[in-house]
């Protein structure tokens, strides 16, 4: 038979624990006796009237306490919730720069998006604001054949403008509507607003374009392999169309 | 929608705050105004023990036991002795007085030879109260409520090194008492 003994630690552990439950119950007792004794206190003085007062004062610090509480919870969740927001919008960040930078088909497929984004849903921003240079006959690189060759009966030419690689005629007719023809190297952005019109693809005397229909304004949009071409104006789809499959056919 | 979720407070907290009230206020008032013996001063103890123990709520695990009862009378009682403190403008524990303490040897060998009366639990609680009621008092904090020196030292209003000195005054206390009872058995 195996003669086994605490150890020394052992031993140490059962009468500290020992000794907590003695302490525990002196304590326990003690908290028996305040109780008794607050009974017997209540009992000697039954006739002390409570301060109205002291229930006044509690009421407001009450409405404080809760209305500190809805403070501080507000405040509480307003900041987990902001905290949310910057790590959700950094590791999307993080994701997006890897995919990014790590796959390049991610990347071009990316690029692409953006690109053909902007070449079909946005329009020709003409400022009229902007200083025109003032050129009144066909500049010098202007190909023949590279303007309309049809313009509807009313409208005469009016101007010619040049913004960097692009070059505008613009017609008008007695009502002051216009027609304008806009050309432009193939690589040029264009911002065509489609907001609440209606975007179709078509083809013009051959290539690839589209055709914008938005309440009353018509902008029709195509490209060869040398320039990027747009017709707009107030007229109805058929006969920007014709001004538009007009340009190369002189 | 975030907004009027977040006027949603903690309703349990602000039931209990005003459960304790409603089943304390008395408790509290007549045990200030039993110790200070004046209203003034009792309605100002009651409200600093209502603001005390709003912010250690969560030491409160039901309300509706002596344990509780218990441990809001303590708080009144220490308050109210704090007042009168006040009053008379004096200083119970300076702290040289408890770096003394502190540095004093207590050798307290020998209580494992009684903690197996715990018949005597009543008694010792009772004659340690007449010695030096706060020595049972953070007793029962201590060893009944289960809080540390420094919870302690939060309720009573002293530092955690006065609360470890107390309760070492107090195991020594105990000691005595069962050396004296012992004493008293044999003779």
């Amino acid at each position: 038979m195996t003669n086994l003994m605490n150890t020394p630690n052992e031993k140490s552990v059962h009468e500290n624990k020992l000794r907590e439950i003695f302490l525990y119950n002196i304590a326990y007792e003690h908290a028996e006796n305040i109780c008794e004794e607050t009974d017997r206190l209540l009992a000697a003085n039954e006739g002390v009237e409570i301060p109205e007062t002291l229930n006044v004062w509690f009421e407001n610090f009450h409405d404080n306490y809760i209305s500190g509480q809805r403070r501080f919870s507000r405040k509480t969740k307003l900041v987990v919730l902001l905290r949310r927001v910057l790590v959700a919008s950094v590791v999307i960040g993080l994701i997006t720069v890897t995919a990014t930078m790590s796959s390049d088909a991610f990347r071009v497929r990316l690029l692409n998006l953006v690109i053909d984004t902007k070449e079909r849903f946005t329009t020709v921003s003409v400022d009229n604001d902007a200083p025109s240079m003032g050129i009144t006959a066909t500049p010098e690189d202007w190909e023949t054949g590279h303007h309309p060759s049809y313009i509807p009966e009313g409208y005469a030419f009016n101007e010619i403008r040049e913004f960097g690689t692009m070059k505008v005629l613009e017609f008008m007719n007695s009502e002051g509507k216009t027609i304008a023809f806009s050309r432009s190297s193939v690589d040029a952005e264009y911002q065509l607003n489609s907001e609440g019109g209606t975007v179709k693809e078509i083809t013009v005397n051959g290539n690839e374009g589209i055709l914008i229909d938005n309440q009353g304004l018509v902008i029709v949009y195509w490209h060869d392999d040398q320039y990027s071409y747009v017709v707009h104006g107030e007229e109805d789809v058929a006969t920007i169309l014709k001004v538009a499959e007009s340009v190369g056919t002189e | 929608m975030i907004l009027l979720l977040t006027y949603i407070a903690d309703p349990d907290k602000r039931d209990q705050i005003e459960t304790l009230y409603n089943l304390y206020h008395r408790d509290m008032y007549i045990t200030a105004y039993a110790i200070l013996n004046n209203h003034h001063e009792a309605e100002d103890v009651v409200q600093s023990a209502i603001i005390k123990l709003t912010r250690n709520l969560d030491k409160i695990s039901d309300l509706y036991c002596n344990k509780s009862r218990a441990y809001i009378v303590i708080t009144v009682r220490n308050l109210s002795l704090d007042a009168i403190k006040q009053r008379k403008k004096t200083v119970h524990f300076s702290k040289e007085h408890i770096e003394d303490i502190t540095t004093e040897a207590i050798n307290l060998d020998g209580l494992d030879a009684y903690i197996l009366k715990l018949e005597l639990g009543k008694t010792l609680a009772t004659a340690l109260d007449a010695i030096h009621r706060p020595y049972a008092d953070i007793l029962t904090l201590r060893y009944y409520h289960q809080m540390s020196a420094s919870e302690i030292s939060e309720v009573l209003g002293m530092t955690p090194g006065h609360v470890n000195v107390s309760i070492h005054r107090a195991l020594k206390a105990i000691k005595k008492i069962l050396e004296k009872m012992e004493f008293e058995t044999v003779g």
